[in-house]
């Protein structure tokens, strides 16, 4: 019986430090709303969207800024990405593109920003992650 | 009892595991987070933050040419570690390349030091063949210079270390500086670590 309590807590430990991470996807209509897909709910509880406001800067790029909210009461970090693809739904690379980390407090909304990298990105897709470790002073 | 002594310690070592070297995504967020240099996922973040910025000031989408002529300046590391600014500068040429915004000219470069020296003299002999070598060249419409800066604290244990990425862009035909930024990013910690 010992034996596979032992068992169980260490295949747990496993998973929690393997597992669970997934990400969370925003992907915009078209027409200035989002469709979600949220694997992650302890993510969303401290990262969700919302709000969204699309526009065109003059030379008719598109630009984005994502509201997002925590519903924690500790500070939190989580990842997150900006994607972006045309009409005919081809992604457009980003030589800058990266996974960047953002702190955010308690009951807080931040806003997340970016610019699509040529005038023909008409759709963005925001991923979100969590961060590696749960958030400490120190990491 | 046996197998439990065997499959315990052998999880708990897949755990803490002794790991061979693997490929890591560049823009992922598997990549060391040092607390001694700027890491390659700091240049790109400061690149994006630059190019957003300079984008969205719209500076570039005005100048007489189409895409604009940019011209690349000093940009000067003042942080306490070697490396090459090409890898901000690169990053930013890059995307304001693909992104139709600007092209970078090798007619004027600072020190006259060509990039490519043979792409150079290849459009010297054109020129000359072509007879247009007496016309004026083409000068920028845009120069771009910057600074990275550091400043490093501490605080018991507790280390931090702020990288601050500075550009500008000077209008050539005024000689103003018509966009600038800055980007600081700091990180804090113990030690350096994997993955962030």
């Amino acid at each position: 019986m010992t034996s596979r309590v032992l068992a169980s807590h260490a295949l747990a430990a496993l998973l929690l430090s393997v597992g669970c991470n997934t990400t969370n996807t925003y992907t915009s209509n078209g027409n200035g709303g989002y469709t979600s897909v949220v694997t992650n709910g302890w993510l969303a509880y401290k990262a969700t969207v919302d709000n969204v406001r699309e526009g065109k800067l003059d030379d008719g790029t598109m630009k984005v800024q994502i509201d997002v909210r925590s519903d924690q009461l500790n500070p939190q970090r989580f990842n997150y990405l900006f994607e972006w693809y045309d009409a005919q739904g081809m992604k457009i690379d980003s030589a800058t593109a990266t996974w960047q980390n953002r702190f955010i407090k308690p009951q807080e909304t931040i806003t997340l920003s970016a610019v699509a990298p040529t005038r023909t990105c008409s759709r963005w897709v925001l991923k979100l992650s969590d961060e590696k470790q749960p958030f400490t002073p120190n990491n | 009892m046996h197998r439990t002594s065997i499959i315990v310690p052998a999880l708990l070592a897949l755990i803490a595991g002794c790991q061979n070297a693997q490929y890591q995504d560049p823009q992922g967020t598997t990549l060391i987070v040092s607390l001694n240099k700027v890491d390659i996922q700091d240049f790109a973040s400061a690149a994006d933050a630059m190019v957003n910025s300079m984008v969205e000031a719209g500076v570039l989408a005005k100048a007489a040419h189409q895409p604009a002529l940019l011209g690349i300046s000093k940009v000067e590391n003042r942080t306490d570690t070697q490396f090459d600014t090409d890898e901000l500068v690169k990053k930013i040429r890059v995307a304001l390349l693909k992104g139709g915004r600007a092209q970078v000219t090798q007619q004027l470069t600072l020190g006259n030091a060509k990039e490519d020296p043979l792409g150079d003299q290849a459009n010297q002999m054109k020129r000359f063949q072509d007879g247009t070598d007496r016309q004026p060249i083409e000068l920028p419409d845009f120069t771009l210079s910057g600074k990275i800066l550091f400043d490093r604290t501490k605080a018991g244990s507790t280390r931090q270390v702020a990288y601050i990425f500075q550009m500008s862009l000077v209008d050539t035909a005024t000689n103003r500086v018509v966009w600038e930024d800055e980007k600081t990013i700091v990180k804090q910690g113990n030690q350096n670590q994997v993955g962030f």
